[in-house]
């Protein structure tokens, strides 16, 4: 018996493969596992079930939003009767619209704000996890300076980003949506220009956030692809020149690690793909909804020919637009940032 | 945030009192009226003169030196697993050629601590007639560039 268990432990031994690197992508967040593809060898099924998972969790997030969006269009609809009836007291209608429209939205809209945050932040936690494994796994594929300015370019773009939606966006998002409804209910120059400024402010930020990531990635791309492809070719350069045998078992060796960390970074990359999505996803369909059913109100507002309104629900779906760019853009950069991760970034 | 936002309340207030007491056809009125809006400009660009340089630099230096520590993280892994490599098929190679000349020998290479891990030293334990140790010895010197006095028998 004693024998036998020996043996098998030694042919258990014998029959283990010269491990190769190892790297995986940590576990997907617990928001993003109900949307997470059980299998991720098809990337278009993976993004088809991801799709399929969040539209069927979007019905409930509908009713809620449609029903928001009925009762602006008889509000407005009360509004514009009122006001055609009574010309003469149009600007205490103008004030009450003002405030039950503010009322109507404001707390779905404070709702959508919340999650959106409430995903950037994620999204930026579990890049945080994702980077080190994606930057050790081009390392050890041979894109050592790659991977080191990839990993430096992103930490701190999403850094960046994360800080000034948290503390400058969400604020300014809060302040602007006041002063939409300040605007609707007294209609002031001064109001309309600040709540201008603030809008244009928000937006100029994450573009100008995203342009310079894109350019960061474009440049450092080509420069540091070309240095790793030269260190890449002295090192083969070098083996040709040792001992045939020697020189055969070094290049197959290495040969060998870099497909398998090129296979593992590549799987991992898919994962640490899915799993953006999957976080992104939910949130970022619900702020659609949203800014969609909004856009709907706005146009069959419009309708009913009372402007202050109808302007006030177009700058509240611009809001939702704003929210809807602050999530996307930090999920654009991850998605970016893991694609040249994945291409190697040879320039 | 909210100190920010109360301070250009403040300055605002600060500004509107002014601009109601001074008569602006005035010169003094005039030169109030600018240093009012000085005062608004500075109070609304004040987070700017608080930005630490050297935070930044540190920061940065902080998110570079992780960068270094995640390459070398993955650099020495592909590295261990090429020595790995190595270490198997250098010794499955001299092993093959020892059983086709009936030998049975147990094989321990030893590797450089260069970039390229190449074969540096072998230890070779077993029986071996002093004709098969040398016919083996000149077959490693040969093949796997480990030089005679690199090889040690055992």
């Amino acid at each position: 018996m004693k024998r036998w268990v020996i043996v098998i432990f030694i042919v258990l031994f014998l029959a283990l493969p010269v491990s190769a690197v190892e790297f995986s992508a940590p576990t997907a967040p617990e928001s993003a596992a109900p949307y997470m593809p059980e299998q991720q060898e098809s990337f278009a099924d993976g993004l088809l079930f991801i799709l399929k998972k969040a539209i069927q969790a979007l019905r409930p997030e509908l009713a809620g939003a449609t029903g928001i969006c009925l009762s602006l269009i008889a509000t407005v609809l009360l509004m514009s009767l009122l006001h055609t009836f009574s010309e003469k007291s149009a600007g205490t209608i103008q004030l009450t619209g003002a405030v039950v429209i503010g009322l109507l939205l404001l707390t779905s809209s404070n709702s959508m704000i919340q999650l959106g945050a409430s995903t950037v932040t994620e999204l930026s936690e579990y890049g945080k996890l994702l980077l080190p494994v994606m930057t050790a796994a081009l390392a050890a594929q041979g894109g050592t300076t790659s991977s080191a300015a990839l990993y430096t370019g992103t930490v701190f773009f999403d850094a960046l980003l994360t800080t000034v939606i948290s503390k400058l966006i969400v604020p300014a998002l809060y302040i602007y949506l006041c002063l939409c409804v300040a605007n609707s209910a007294i209609e002031q120059e001064m109001i309309k220009k600040v709540r201008d400024f603030v809008k244009w402010a928000m937006t100029w930020c994450l573009k100008i956030v995203l342009y310079v990531f894109t350019g960061y990635i474009g440049i450092t791309g080509i420069i540091s692809g070309s240095v790793d492809s030269s260190v890449l070719k002295a090192a083969r350069l070098t083996i040709s020149g040792v001992v045939p045998v020697v020189g055969g078992i070094l290049s197959e060796a290495t040969e060998t690690i870099l497909v398998s960390a090129g296979a593992m970074k590549n799987a991992a990359g898919i994962y640490g793909i899915f799993a953006v999505l999957s976080v992104c996803i939910g949130p970022f369909l619900q702020i659609g909804v949203q800014y969609l059913l909004l856009k709907l109100s706005c146009a069959v507002c419009s309708s009913f020919g009372y402007k202050p309104a109808t302007t006030l629900i177009e700058d509240f779906s611009t809001g939702m637009g704003t929210v809807l760019a602050m999530t996307g853009t930090v999920c654009i950069l991850l998605l970016i940032s893991l694609v040249c991760f994945m291409r190697g970034m040879c320039g | 945030m909210r100190n920010y936002i109360f301070s250009i309340i403040g300055a605002g207030i600060v500004c509107a009192v002014t601009g109601c007491l001074l008569d602006k056809k005035t010169a003094a009125g005039q030169i109030l009226k600018i240093l009012s809006g000085i005062l608004m400009a500075t109070t609304i660009i004040s987070p700017l003169a608080r930005i630490q340089f050297s935070d930044f630099s540190d920061y940065w230096n902080g998110i570079t030196a992780g960068a270094d520590s995640y390459v070398e993280e993955g650099r020495a892994s592909a590295q261990e697993s090429v020595r790995r490599i190595i270490k198997s098929q250098t010794e499955a190679y001299i092993l093959d050629k020892a059983t086709r000349m009936d030998l049975e020998l147990a094989v321990e290479v030893e590797l450089d601590d260069s970039n390229n891990s190449l074969p540096c030293g072998v230890i070779i334990t077993g029986q071996a007639s002093p004709y098969a140790k040398e016919v083996i010895g000149t077959y490693i010197e040969e093949n796997l560039g480990i030089a005679k006095e690199r090889q040690h028998w055992k």
